[in-house]
């Protein structure tokens, strides 16, 4: 018998090919969990000069592999992290492109993601590459130039004022060798990057490129995810955002395929297996970019994913079709009748905006953010999702040109209206009938979830870290870390001497309504002492083990035997 | 006896005891009071260096040996760029990043002023912003006004502190002048402007900087403010203009206008031919142990024309730059220690021999005469830059009585009787670094130490390599390339140091850096020596370590160390709760056994630091340790402690119990241990004689009224050889007391109520006594 090596690394954003966000390890859980000991912490890129050169990118989700701890800062440095040491074990500073490259005023695109493959941290750069680096030292082991991913826009292509955008890590379809990737998270008038490729690691060389817009004057956002791959049957399932501009349909009626969908696609081709559109014909912003769940229900193999309009849905992977979805009850609705499409089965192909005909300013609900913006977790036959209630005042402006978002000010979308509020679901993986929720007053919670160790892991923009017991909801351990909230999920691993490990990345990343843009993050490493780990363990070796039980039983009855025939003897002599 | 004229009797002779108790009490209290150092709270750390007299020690007990590894970051506060300041600042020359001030702690705010002057008030309890204040001023107006400059300071600032008499946080500003903050709304409450303005005998120009010294001395008995207005760092370095400022010191009063009381000058006045300046103030000073009376009398021409030579006046380059460290003010003699920067010209001191003094020179000032009271100049005649440049602190000692405490960059440590400024004890600390192997050369070797008896040594050995004019040729101690130890960066302390009043123990670093000196620039008889800011080329040592110590405030012995085999670190040690608190390059906080000097805990914040922590209480009553990190420049001179130029904002945190640990503390029982009885007698070399009883020490794993009272009378009289008898009780060894925590304020006021228990204790004494006369008489 010897320790498990379950969980010990989280290669993959959402901890392996699912993206479940569930690390199934058990060693720290929730009976163990207020045991956790704070051993370092890490001020993120410390040398920036945070003020006065803001940004708003967030630092991408971690990764842990061997001991160490991989991300992208807000500053767009790759680094590894020895995790017992809190030492840059190497860095790599990605590109960081003017904001004016991409015509991003608002928000800054960034690197949501990572991933572990064939020894490597691989990252989709800032200016289309795809990079991988030797997950032990840093080395530069490959990459594809940015033509291969971004070649297909025109020089001319003008960018677009925008809102938050984020590229997601390339998927590795392992068999063939073929990275998946999406280059959007950038947008552009009169180029299309609404597009998914496959990319040969060997050659750089294009193997299939799948578009989802007919025109190049369309766009719909790709680009967050992390993306679940079925290495067996090699399909790879992928949300799509909204399509654009996001607020004024004039110009696209119909109802916008591919947009806010679920797609399955064939790795080796392309081809698109089947598709789901949550929400045709979206006058709402909404969208499908967050993460999606491969899980498998009495030998149906599912695909979970929730929308930004708040509705959790889940398909067969098989067919795309919908098994069943969740409403959740708290989250309000208001002006946004096509996003209710799986409820009524109904929707306005020709609605140009949400209160049309009226011009003036309108109420929606869920707002700009959407009622969803962290990722979900499968675990214990659950789905966990986070909601939350912050509704948006839109006034909507005609478009006239390509590239107009049919908003009068998008820098006043982010404002909210009436009472903000969270509510964490725990949904029953087979019915989708909830099995308890967790209410949080006063902010939207945003960012991710963990499970582990029969915990659900909450980072929150109140500065704490919630640990909630995944069966029954309850608060099992809560850490503060002041003011600074925190939204990137939490990820739990072992780091080179085995000790188990909980990573939390505070601030570092926009947080709705709290003022954390100053802050670069900084990263916190928890382990549980060794005297409170539970012993999870499993047989590597069952022949010889059981053999050294029966070994060991076979003398315990003989001693037993010996003891009992003497106390017989000597009680006869008497 | 009739019944009645019994009980009148009675009652007579109770109205006496008390009156004889109240009389005692009355006596005795307002000389405690002031015998101890104000602000030395459990509370707040208000000073730079905790309480007035710079210990670096706060009585607070909630965080202690016992819960150390239940300690966490609670809260993380990053601090602005510099690129916040206004268009104004932003054109001094060399703003720095950062901040370089341990932060201050005020009825449960927390305080940071950044080295670009913003200063930053935050929620104790959750790190929240209360509110921001900048600091500004327009250069070029302030140019046309004063004799100032915006220089190639470095403008980096030391220290901050909480004045509580005009609820206000005082600090310098960059343009001869000083501001109180409001402390609950950060609104500028005053701000004291053209210090420079009409200085007797200056003749140069003062420089943009806030780092005249650490902080505002003040002396609230006499209504002062005292403040510095120093020369130039290494003066003909910073050469934007021909002359360089005479450094000034001075009382100002502290209600508006504001009036200048009274100028102590360090350094002599421009342009005027000064035969005596240098043995003006000989009867009332030392160069190390010698008495400056004992020099004049064999070398008096070695010490005439200081600065200067014979019959001209000083150079243009003469003049003595900042005190760094707190200005120490003992509120009961109106006293205040302080002690100052190196002087000018730097490092060629052909045309300006002589002892240099007032510059890298320990002193006391009486604050109600203002007139200098005793000076000690460790290391006449230096052309190192071996100056004074950290705090000094003021302690009670069961040994010698009150004393002055601080040792200069070149490792000795003086401690200097308090009134007189005369050595009780002189520690050479780089014996004690050679035998620990901390450097491998005999460090008497890496120096040469001129002789203030000496004439040569006074006015002729005039740069380090001399008489040597170029690499190779031989010098009197040193053939270039050298080796000199210690380097000047931070010198041998390189920060400042921490006194445990309980355990009369003395905390500091002990660095070894070394220096190569490949080449010196200036070397020429008369040379004006401003070589665009070179005076040498060096080399810094790979040898670059430190011990932690605790030495023994009476006798200097080690009592434990530990060795750390980085760099050197400016993140002065703090003692409290039994626990030495110390932060290093690499990153880590560790915590200390204050008697044993295991550690108990480290942890790691990920980033340098180079600023001392400070403790403080929120308004939970929680105490917290508070700490800047990350505001440093990473790479490049890490060992060398970054000498505060940041290049990096640096983030605010705050540590303190895990609520579990809290809530623990809170409602825990108290296990008191304390030293056992025993009888010191000792004899040493002071001039009086001192009958101490009752000094108690004892810790306690969390707060409680059973704890720690000290209980001690001071008497002396005049003698030239003094005979010390200390007489120690407590409780017996192993004793333990268990108490539920009824208040943590009563514990927990230190030296507050050490005075209170000292005042019932001579009461009850006085009780005492007269019930035994009593009874005897009966």
């Amino acid at each position: 018998m010897q320790q498990s090596l379950t969980g010990f690394n989280w290669y993959h954003p959402g901890y392996d090919d699912s993206v479940s966000y569930f690390n199934p390890q058990n060693a720290l859980n929730k009976d163990n969990v207020i045991h956790l000991e704070q051993d370092w912490m890490f001020p993120l890129n410390s040398e920036a000069k945070v003020h006065g050169n803001e940004t708003s990118r967030t630092t991408s989700h971690p990764l842990m592999a061997n001991g160490i701890v991989y991300l992208i800062d807000r500053f767009q440095l790759l680094m590894g992290l020895d995790s017992q040491e809190a030492r840059i074990h190497w860095a790599s500073q990605l590109s960081t492109p003017e904001p004016t490259s991409f015509g991003l005023e608002y928000y800054d695109v960034h690197s949501r993601h990572l991933n572990y493959f064939d020894g490597g941290i691989w990252v989709i750069d800032l200016d289309c590459s795809i990079k991988g680096y030797g997950a032990t030292n840093g080395a530069l082991l490959n990459e594809i130039p940015p033509n291969v991913l971004c070649g297909g826009i025109p020089a001319e292509a003008i960018p677009r004022e925008t809102m938050f955008r984020s590229i997601s890590s390339p998927v590795f379809y392992e068999k063939e060798r073929i990275i998946i990737a999406a280059p959007s998270g950038f947008e552009t008038m009169g180029g299309t990057l609404s597009y998914i490729m496959g990319i040969s690691v060997d050659t750089g060389q294009t193997v299939w490129k799948t578009s989802l817009t007919e025109s190049a004057q369309e766009n719909l956002v790709l680009g967050m995810g992390p993306w679940p791959i079925d290495q067996d049957k090699g399909i790879v399932y992928i949300g799509t955002g909204s399509p654009t501009p996001e607020w004024n349909a004039t110009r696209r009626p119909g109802a916008n395929l591919y947009s806010n969908s679920i797609i399955a696609l064939d790795t080796s081709t392309g081809e698109i297996l089947w598709q789901y559109q949550t929400i045709p014909h979206d006058l709402n912003g909404y969208g499908c970019t967050g993460n999606l769940v491969l899980g498998e229900n009495d030998g149906q193999q599912m695909v979970y994913g929730a929308c930004r309009n708040g509705y959790l849905y889940a398909l067969d992977a098989e067919t795309g079709d919908l098994v069943w979805y969740f409403d959740p009850p708290s989250v309000k609705r208001m002006n946004s009748e096509n996003a209710n499409f799986v409820v009524t089965n109904n929707y306005d192909p020709s609605k140009p905006w949400l209160n049309y005909p009226s011009t003036d300013p309108a109420v929606q609900c869920p707002g700009v953010f959407g009622a969803v913006s962290s990722n979900i977790v499968l675990a214990y036959d659950t789905v966990y999702v986070s909601t939350f209630n912050r509704c948006s005042r839109v006034e909507v402006a005609p478009v006239v040109n390509v590239g107009d978002n049919g908003v009068v000010a998008i820098k006043d979308l982010g404002t909210p209206v009436g009472p903000v509020n969270s509510t964490v679901y725990a949904v029953d993986a087979s019915t989708g009938e909830v099995k308890w929720n967790h209410f949080f007053d006063g902010f939207a919670l945003k960012g991710g979830l963990t499970v582990s160790g029969d915990v659900l892991y909450v980072p929150s923009p109140d500065g704490s870290l919630y640990a909630i017991d995944t069966s029954i909801g309850s608060e099992v351990w809560k850490r503060s870390f002041g003011l600074l909230g925190s939204a990137i999920p939490t990820l739990i691993g072992a780091n080179a001497y085995g000790n188990w490990t909980l990573i939390q990345i505070v601030a570092g990343t926009p947080l709705l309504d709290i003022e954390v843009e100053h802050s670069t993050g900084f990263l916190f490493k928890f382990s549980i002492p060794w005297e409170f780990v539970a012993t999870t363990s499993e047989t590597i070796s069952p022949a010889a083990d059981n053999l050294g039980y029966t070994i060991y039983a076979v003398v315990a009855v003989a001693i037993v035997l010996m003891i009992a025939t003497m106390i017989f003897y000597l009680r006869k002599r008497r | 006896m009739d019944p009645k004229m019994l009980n009148v009797k009675r009652k007579s002779k109770i109205t006496l005891l008390s009156v004889i108790a109240i009389l005692s009490l009355s006596t005795i209290m307002p000389a405690l009071a002031f015998a101890a150092p104000s602000a030395n709270s459990a509370s707040n750390w208000e000073y730079l260096n905790g309480n007035s007299w710079a210990q670096n020690y706060s009585p607070q007990t909630q965080i202690n040996q016992d819960n150390v590894e239940a300690l966490e970051v609670k809260w993380i506060f990053p601090l602005g760029s510099k690129v916040l300041a206004s268009p104004a600042m932003q054109s001094l020359s060399r703003l720095a990043e950062g901040a370089s001030t341990p932060p201050v702690v005020v009825n449960g705010n927390v305080y940071v002023l950044s080295n670009w002057g913003r200063m930053y008030a935050a929620d104790a309890k959750t790190g929240k912003a209360l509110w921001e204040h900048d600091y500004t001023i327009d250069p070029v107006e302030i140019a046309s006004r004063l004799p100032w400059a915006n220089a190639k300071a470095i403008a980096h600032n030391h220290g901050f502190q909480y004045w509580e008499k005009g609820n206000a946080l005082l600090s310098y500003g960059m343009a001869c002048d000083f501001y109180g903050v409001d402390a609950n709304t950060g609104e500028m409450s005053f701000w004291v402007k053209d210090l420079c303005l009409d200085v007797p005998g200056n003749g140069g120009i003062y420089q943009s900087s806030m780092a005249n010294s650490a902080t505002i001395g003040i002396y609230d008995k006499g209504d002062q403010f005292i403040v510095v207005q120093p020369g130039r760092i290494h003066s003909n370095i910073a050469d934007v203009a021909p002359h360089d400022s005479r450094h000034v010191t001075m009382g100002i009063n502290q209600n508006a206008p504001y009036n200048v009381e009274w100028r102590v000058f360090s350094s002599p006045a421009a342009g005027v031919p000064d035969k005596d300046w240098g043995i003006r103030e000989c009867s009332i000073g030392f160069f190390r142990d010698i008495p400056c009376s004992e020099a004049l009398a064999v070398n008096r021409a070695g010490l005439e024309w200081d600065y200067a030579l014979p019959n001209e006046a000083p150079g243009w380059w003469v003049s003595v730059t900042a005190n760094w460290g707190q200005l120490v003010v003992d509120e009961e003699t109106g006293t205040m220690y302080t002690q100052t920067g190196n002087q000018g010209p730097y490092s060629n001191m052909s045309l300006a021999p002589g002892p240099r003094l007032f510059g890298s020179t320990i002193m006391a000032i009486d604050l109600d005469a203002g007139v200098r009271q005793w000076w000690l100049q460790p290391f006449p005649h230096d052309p190192y830059d071996y100056d004074c440049n950290w705090s000094g602190i003021l302690m009670d000692t069961d040994a010698f009585g009150k004393v002055y405490t601080y040792g200069c960059k070149e490792g000795r440590y003086f401690v200097m009787d308090a009134e007189t400024g005369k050595p009780h004890l002189v520690v050479d600390i780089r014996d004690d670094m050679y035998a620990r192997g901390q450097i491998s050369t005999d460090p008497h070797s890496l120096v040469y130490e001129p002789d203030p008896r000496s004439y040569y040594d006074m006015r002729e050995w005039n740069w380090i390599s001399y008489p040597a004019h170029v690499v190779g040729e031989p010098g009197k101690f040193c053939t270039l390339p050298c080796t000199v130890f210690p380097y000047w960066s931070n010198g041998m302390f390189g920060t400042d140091r921490a006194f445990d009043p309980n355990t009369q123990t003395y905390y500091m670093y002990e660095v070894a850096l070394q220096v190569l000196i490949r080449e010196e620039h200036s070397y020429f008889e008369g040379e004006r020596n401003y070589n665009g800011g070179r005076m040498f080329s060096t080399s810094g040592s790979p040898n670059a370590n430190l011990s932690l110590t605790a030495r023994d405030i009476e006798t200097g012995d080690i009592k434990w160390s530990w060795y750390y085999d980085h760099s050197q670190t400016r993140a002065a040690p703090i003692t409290t709760g039994g626990l030495v608190i110390a932060s290093f390059s690499d990153s880590y906080m560790r915590f200390f056994d204050k008697n044993t000097g295991e550690v108990l805990r480290e942890i790691n914040t990920g980033a340098y630091i180079e600023i001392q922590p400070t403790i403080g209480k929120d308004d939970d009553g929680n105490s917290k340790i508070f700490s800047i990190i990350g505001a440093n420049r990473r790479a490049g001179r890490a060992q060398y402690g970054g000498a505060g130029l940041s290049a990096t904002p640096g983030t605010l945190i705050a540590v303190g119990l895990s609520d579990r640990a809290a809530a623990e503390a809170a409602t825990t029982t108290v296990t008191t241990t304390s030293r056992t009885t025993r009888t010191l007698t000792s004899t040493s070399t002071t001039t009086s004689i001192s009958t101490s009883t009752s000094r108690t020490t004892a810790t306690s794993t969390t707060t409680a009224t059973t704890t720690a009272m000290s209980t001690r009378t001071l008497t002396s009289t005049s003698a030239t050889t003094a005979t010390q008898t200390l007489t120690q009780t407590s409780t017996a060894p192993g004793q333990t007391q268990t108490a539920t925590v009824t208040s943590e304020v009563t514990e927990e006021v230190g030296m507050s109520s050490t005075v209170t228990y000292a005042a019932i204790a001579v009461a009850v004494i006085a009780i005492i006594g007269a019930a035994v006369l009593y009874t005897r008489k009966q």
